[in-house]
């Protein structure tokens, strides 16, 4: 009995076109993701092969979301509800079939085709690793083996999960709308969970709930290094064990329940009972005639007629279950992740509208977007679903009248929806205590980045659905449309025209709105509204009437449709797109040059080859003196300036060219440049604005000359790319290199990323210089030599204040503009910026040292905070390393299309976004606080001492500048707290390095690697002061700005090595080569601490293992022995907080250690570097409970 | 005014030829269309309901070119198809009223009284808040009719209104549309003779697309006065006859065939002349011989 079901539900679907096209699917999607570079799944970096392990994981797991819990939902929600639906019921029910055996029939049917459909993956996948066309390069030995694991583990389970959830959900609801809404619920927790593992504290927490098991890959893999990557096979235990064994215990509980209260007989109507409603009885009167109305059939009937009928729908979605249901799903997400909604490094944002109202966009979207795709699918097929087409199509309404309707109901629901959210969105700032709401900002945002957007998709969905000749191929269309539109950068689709519904309104900036995109966002909109407009008069015309929809009916009636407004409206839409297509043409084709990524990418490689070879090496001056003059014009983008540039030949060898590179900016171009001795122009390369001078006298060193420019800038119109928001009205924020000319060939043109380079022929890029080059280490960071006076005057709006660095000597109003001229009066690194904006100005004093913050008016939340840091950093940096320079210190607030804040001198612009929006909270990390006395330590940590610009080099600007930061951090927090911190940089550190492209190397090699400079930087610095003491480290410091501070010398690494090693005693120098030329890591752990009562306290017993490895440079590692000094550390409850009550360094000459350690408190957790100052991919198991008998 | 259609013939994109140059000419009055199930009944119903277009021929409606002059045509008419339902969650009360709105009625106090008025003659008016869902086969029929004549439609087309109603329900319906004016053009297709008999002043039979006849029922029953005759047999015996006669209908009573067989002299010994009814004359044209396809 059992097996004729299974072998009946077998047969039906194998019966179905849907199961060949799911399988399809499945196995398309394998084959592009191992086989396109357009598709690709955590194995994009590089030397990643595309058929590891941990990549064929990671695609396993997103297609158990996608396709899989759709064709899941598709394939095991129907077995019992389509019996009911055929009302096929009272014949199975009859029949002498058990009800286990029906149930199980039909679910164990169903399972195996899915999971036929699912092996989809490893066809595909393997298939794709074999193409001929693929790199072989970039993959490891392909067998099915490979495929079967990750299948098995991710998809297989996936499946099981779903298949149990949906076949419950079906079978007991019978509709399958609730199956639907179920896979909305699973989406909506995986969104949840995505948020949750956006803080690493929860990420353990995301791994074992995520049903889709992604983010349980992710947290296991998440510090594999490339090598591990291409070698390890994602063990099943752990996480992912746990986790699979969750969901697929939840998933039998739901089977079960199934079959325990599935009601086997056919009376049972659903869970849901329908209400009827009872009118009040009147009297029926005679016989009376029907009281008839002439019809009117004018404009206004037209009007009357889609009012209705968009009223009618309105209700319809209104009230169906599924609106509701996703309506619900899309409060839930916010309510759920409305505490995770703003955090960066784990800190709080202050909830302004601007932030809330982008979260609430951010996590409706996607909502929004299946609700537009599933109701234009169900408002076209409304009459036909319900049968009512026929009275409907019969009734004296123009075609035009239902398609409009519909538009407009879903437009309604969708803006109900949103202004809905409103509310919500207030609620959350006033639940986290801010009460500054500003309904403009979310009226702005909400309309303008999601409403709009998705007007224009209800009008492509509607388009698809009413030509489409049914809802599923509808549907189906719809998806590879909205796939298209994510995937056209991919394809290689550049130009917005291009790609429907493009046009983006960019980050939302208190200070400037959506200024840096609006205008090209309303062309690019007001295009495709009047495609939308073309797309619906087709709808129109193509709308089906009637019963007979044949290709050939369609076509002939939409001859006979095309009439008087018709033509009209299509004339509208066809100028509006015409004229909207046309403008944005002349704006990024003729105002602007366009030139796609590729091409760009294809100059830059160009670049490099031509001019490389010949100039790389040409000796060039040096830029000592500036004076000049810059006019802004932030209403519009403009600038005018001229300036005189002295350069001197601070190298040894005389200069016969010079390579002068105009800024890459577009709109930018010299009008003047002209020198004070003789010089030609010898070789012009328009294509990368450089220009080559021969001088008809050789510059002999220590000579000089001068270099008189003029230039503008003239902004007309826009560029088919996006714009870095450089220039706009409220908070123009540039460098010299954006207006005055560059000397010498530029390595930073050149194309860094490696599959990049390779297509163009261009071997991987050369890192920086070794150390001991000697003509690299003539030059610094910014690969300059010298430094160089200013003197600029700016001039912008009269509201605005301009700055650059230097001292204000005047300022005034000429001719309705406010000028302001500053000058340095001591020589600075040719690097500096000029910054105008509306400003409200924030001052104090430190020690003769003016302080101000120039911030926007709405943000004045961490100036306390920010002038706290300024002063604690100027107080920590003067005392320990050496007198501030300056006499002024300026932090100033730019809009947040950029999110960087950048050390001038004096001078620190600082992003909107970071930090002056942060919000503190007592005892924990203050990012804001952090984040300022990181750049107040640049003055010192380029400003003073600059680096060689050679291997290793930002161990000194940036890894000190975090030291300088973390020391006063160390000052002002309680270790538990300063211990989490760690814990991010650790977490950003491993994360760094199993992203890593190339190679990683050690902090003292490191070569642009953010991850080792920043993160690794912050720990090795923070641990070595640990091992020898703050003082001795400073000690060090101290030599190195003797030395290097202020002058032309710039030191490499080794240097400051050597002078950590003087101050560190013989048994610590290991220390130094471990955490700064090595790459080094920890396996420390402890195993089931003990303590028991003694008198007057506990003696604790801490077993711990502590296992050390190097790595090479690319990820493979060799353990080493232990000889190492590592804290044994208790904490215990100290006013009802966990505090590190007993830290003490223990020398470790094998793996394995027990400790019995005495303690007057009672221990709580025990074990092995509880602060985690050693690098160690698994900080969970460094401390345990205490085991108290 | 006339319905006047002409050469009308449709084939469908499967091979059925559902319409078979088709002419008829209907006056204003009730006209039955009689056909059994499969006959193109729905077809016509819908060609003429401008649902959809003919291959060829001509429909007319007074100065009105029906398969042309859609727009126009939907104004003046009144459809109920044979199958429908409705949006699921409104009342038929809301739903009359906003079907009311698209069918031209804009004035809000003249258009409550007309549904109302409708509601009390559909007799729907307690039922009137219910959702239309929770209504039965009869009760749904007659909303069909009310939703029909909002307009005051000048042609009427309701096509098989009666099919699975139970004899109380199709009677309050034939009275219904009985009491319809005379100056309007009531199409009724059925394949139930009775409900010709009871309201119609003119018919048509129809059979595999074709017209079979046109005409008055009581005059077409005039000429198959004296040609009808009837017998019961058993049933073993039916089949005999049914090779060897002319048999037009083969109903059970209490049990046992009767059978009547068309002949202008009694067939053979044992059968009846019998008063011939409309069904004799619809099953004689349906299974009559090729010699009776003229307008009687």
């Amino acid at each position: 009995m059992l097996w004729s079901i299974i072998k009946f539900e077998i047969r039906y679907r194998l019966n179905r076109p849907a199961t060949y096209i799911y399988f399809f699917i499945f196995f398309l999607l394998a084959f592009l993701a191992v086989s396109w570079e357009g598709l690709q799944f955590g194995g994009d970096i590089g030397k990643i092969k595309q058929n590891a392990s941990s990549v064929l994981f990671s695609i396993a797991s997103v297609f158990g979301l996608i396709p899989g819990m759709f064709i899941a939902s598709a394939v095991m929600g129907v077995p019992i509800l389509r019996d009911f639906e055929h009302k096929m019921e009272s014949f199975i029910f009859t029949t002498n079939i058990t009800k286990t055996s029906y149930l199980l029939g039909r679910f164990t049917g169903s399972f195996l085709i899915l999971l036929i459909i699912s092996t989809g993956f490893f066809w595909g996948g393997y298939l794709g690793c074999l193409m001929p066309w693929v790199d072989r390069s970039r993959y490891l030995p392909v067998s099915l083996g490979q495929f079967c694991w990750p299948w098995l583990i991710m998809i297989v389970c996936n499946m099981f999960v779903f298949s149990c959830l949906f076949f419950a959900c079906g079978a007991l609801t019978r509709k399958m709308l609730f199956v639907y809404l179920q896979a909305i619920v699973l989406l909506a927790l995986y969104i949840t969970v995505d948020s949750l593992a956006g803080n690493i504290e929860n990420m353990n927490k995301a791994a074992l709930i995520d049903p889709f098991g992604n983010y349980t890959v992710q947290a296991v893999t998440r510090y594999w290094t490339v090598a591990e990557k291409n070698t390890l096979i994602v063990p099943f235990s752990g996480l992912l064990l746990i986790n699979r064994l969750i969901w697929v215990g939840a998933a039998v509980v739901f089977l079960l329940v199934t079959f325990v209260s599935f009601r086997f007989r056919s009376v049972y109507t659903g869970v849901f009972k329908k209400k009827s409603r009872k009118s009040k009885n009147a009297a029926i009167p005679a016989n009376q005639t029907i009281p008839f109305i002439k019809p009117v059939y004018n404009t206004s009937t037209w009007l009357k007629q889609v009012t209705v009928l968009t009223k009618i729908y309105f209700k319809e979605i209104f009230r169906s279950v599924p609106f509701i249901g996703m309506g619900l799903v899309g409060v839930v997400l916010i309510a759920v992740n409305a505490a995770y909604a703003s955090t960066f490094y784990g800190q709080e944002l202050y909830p302004l509208s601007s932030n809330i109202a982008a979260f609430i966009a951010s996590q409706v979207g996607l909502i929004i977007s299946i609700m537009v795709l599933f109701y234009s699918g169900e408002l076209v097929w409304k009459e036909r679903d319900v049968r009512f087409n026929q009275i409907f199509d019969a009734l004296p309404a123009s075609d035009t009248v239902p398609v409009i309707s519909k538009f407009l109901a879903l437009s309604a629901v969708l803006l109900v929806y949103l202004f809905f959210m409103i509310p919500i969105g207030m609620l959350i700032q006033l639940f986290k205590g801010f009460s500054f709401i500003e309904p403009g900002v979310y009226i702005k945002i909400l309309l303008l980045r999601v409403y709009v957007p998705m007007l224009i998709y209800t009008a492509m969905t509607l388009f698809v659905q009413s030509l489409s000749s049914n809802r599923f191929i509808g549907y189906a269309i719809s998806i590879l449309f909205y796939i298209y539109i994510l995937f056209a950068n991919q394809i290689k689709v550049f130009y917005n025209l291009f790609i429907p519904n493009s046009g983006q309104t960019g980050p939302y900036s208190d200070m400037n709105g959506f200024a840096a995109g609006s205008e090209k966002f309303w062309v690019l909109k007001a295009f495709w509204i009047g495609v939308s407009g073309l797309l619906l008069v087709i709808a129109v015309l193509f709308y089906q009437r009637g019963t007979d929809n044949s290709l050939r009916t369609r076509l002939f009636n939409s001859k006979q449709r095309f009439r008087r407004p018709q033509v009209i409206v299509t004339l509208i839409c066809l100028l509006l797109a015409l004229s909207a297509a046309s403008y944005y043409y002349i704006n990024t084709n003729v105002w602007n040059r366009y030139i796609n990524p590729q091409q760009e990418m294809d100059i830059h490689a160009a670049y490099e080859k031509e001019l490389k070879p010949g100039y790389e090496k040409m000796p060039q001056p040096s830029v000592v003196n500036i004076k000049g003059q810059v006019d802004l014009f932030p209403e519009n983008g403009d600038l005018n300036m001229k300036a005189t540039i002295t350069y001197k030949n601070l190298l040894p060898d005389a200069i016969t060219k010079l390579f002068l590179q105009s800024p890459e900016d577009n709109n930018f171009n010299f009008t003047k440049m002209d020198f004070n001795v003789p010089a030609k122009l010898v070789k012009s390369y328009p294509d990368y604005k450089v220009k080559i001078y021969q001088l008809i006298t050789p510059l002999q060193p220590g000579d000089s000359l001068e270099l008189q420019v003029a230039g503008n800038r003239i902004q007309k119109g826009f560029v088919n790319g996006t714009s870095d928001g450089s220039y706009v009205n409220n908070g123009t924020f540039i460098n010299n290199g954006d207006f005055l000319p560059f000397i010498g060939y530029q390595n930073q043109y050149e194309l860094p990323n490696t599959d990049d380079r390779k297509k163009r022929g261009l071997k991987e890029q050369k890192g920086l210089a070794p150390r001991t080059d000697t003509i690299a280490r003539r030059y610094n960071l910014f690969a300059q030599r010298g430094r160089t006076r200013l003197d600029m005057v700016i001039s912008t709006a009269p509201d605005q204040i301009a700055m650059s660095p230097g001292y204000l000597k005047k300022k005034w109003i000429q001719n309705g503009r406010a000028y302001f001229e500053y000058q340095m009066d001591q020589p600075i690194f040719n690097f500096f910026n000029i910054i105008s904006g509306r400003y409200t100005v924030k001052q104090s004093k430190w020690k003769g040292v003016n302080l101000e913050i120039y911030y926007h008016k709405d943000h004045p939340f961490n100036l306390d905070v920010m002038m706290q840091s300024l002063k604690d950093g100027l107080d920590y940096n003067n005392t320990h390393f050496s007198p501030y320079l300056y006499r002024q210190m300026r932090i100033i607030e730019y809009p947040r299309y950029r999110s960087f804040a950048q050390s001038f001198p004096n001078t620190v612009p600082f992003s909107e976004s970071i930090g002056f929006v942060f919000r503190r909270r007592p005892e924990k990390l203050d990012m804001c606080y952090y984040v300022t006395a990181h750049e107040l330590g640049h003055q010192w940590w380029a400003h003073q001492v600059c680096e060689a610009n050679t291997a290793g080099a930002q161990m000194f600007s940036e890894s000190l500048s975090q030291y300088s930061s973390l020391m006063l951090l160390k000052k002002s927090l309680p270790i538990e707290e300063l211990r989490r911190y760690l814990k991010y940089e650790l977490d950003g550190y491993l994360n760094g390095r199993s992203a890593e492209r190339k190679n990683e190397n050690p902090l003292d090699q490191t070569d642009n690697q953010g991850y080792i400079h920043y993160q690794k930087g912050s720990l090795a610095n923070f641990a070595m002061q640990d091992y020898i003491g703050e003082e001795n480290m400073n000690k060090a410091l101290r030599k190195l700005i003797a030395n290097y501070a202020n002058g032309d010398q710039y030191p490499t690494t080794d240097v400051l090595t050597s002078y950590i090693r003087e101050v560190t005693p013989d048994s610590l120098k290991y220390v130094v080569d471990d955490l700064y030329s090595r790459i080094t890591l920890f396996e420390n752990r402890v195993i089931s601490p003990t303590a028991k009562k003694v008198k007057n306290g506990y003696e604790v017993i801490i077993p711990v293992q502590a296992v050390k490895y190097y790595a090479d440079r690319d990820g493979n590692e060799k353990r080493t022995p232990v000889k190492d000094y590592i804290d044994i550390g208790i904490f215990a409850m100290v006013n009802d907080k966990e505090k590190l009550v007993y830290l003490k360094r223990e020398k470790f000459s094998s793996e394995q250690r027990i400790f019995n350690i005495t303690l007057k408190e009672k221990p709580i957790r025990a074990g092995i570097d509880p602060v985690y100052k050693l690098i160690d991919r698994n900080t969970e198991d460094n401390t345990a409970v205490v085991e108290i008998p | 005014m006339q319905l006047i259609i002409q050469h009308l013939s449709k084939t469908y994109a499967n091979g059925v030829q559902a319409l078979k140059d088709i002419n008829l000419t209907i006056n204003a009055g009730m006209f039955g269309l009689l056909g059994p199930n499969g006959a193109g009944k729905s077809s016509l119903m819908r060609t003429i309901a401008t649902l959809q277009d003919p291959d060829g021929g001509s429909i007319r409606f007074g100065a009105l070119d029906v398969l042309h002059q859609k727009e126009e045509v939907r104004r003046i008419l009144g459809y109920l198809p044979q199958e429908f339902g409705v949006y699921p969650k409104i009342s038929a009360e809301d739903l009359l009223d906003h079907l009311a709105v698209l069918k031209g009625i804009l004035h809000r106090k003249e258009r409550k009284e007309l549904v109302t008025s409708l509601l009390h003659k559909t007799n729907l008016f307690n039922d009137r808040k219910k959702h239309l869902s929770g209504y039965s086969g009869g009760m749904k029929q007659r909303f069909g009719i009310a939703q029909a004549l909002l307009s005051n439609p000048k042609l009427i087309i309701v096509d098989e209104p009666t099919a699975g109603l139970d004899p109380a329900e199709r009677n309050r319906f034939l009275n219904l549309l009985g009491e319809l004016g005379d100056d309007t053009i009531v199409i009724l297709s059925t394949h139930i003779v009775e409900d010709v008999k009871e309201l119609c002043t003119d018919m048509a039979i129809i059979n595999r697309g074709e017209l079979l006849m046109q005409g008055n029922p009581l005059k077409s029953l005039e000429s198959l006065k004296g040609k009808v005759w009837s017998q019961r047999v058993s049933r073993e015996a039916a089949v005999d006859y049914k090779e060897r006669f002319h048999v037009i209908s083969d109903k059970l009573v209490g049990g046992k065939p009767t059978l009547h067989v068309i002949a202008d002299s009694q067939p053979e010994q044992g059968f009846e002349l019998v008063q011939p009814d409309l069904e004799d004359v619809y099953f004689s044209y349906i299974f009559g011989t090729p010699s009776h396809h003229h307008t009687v």
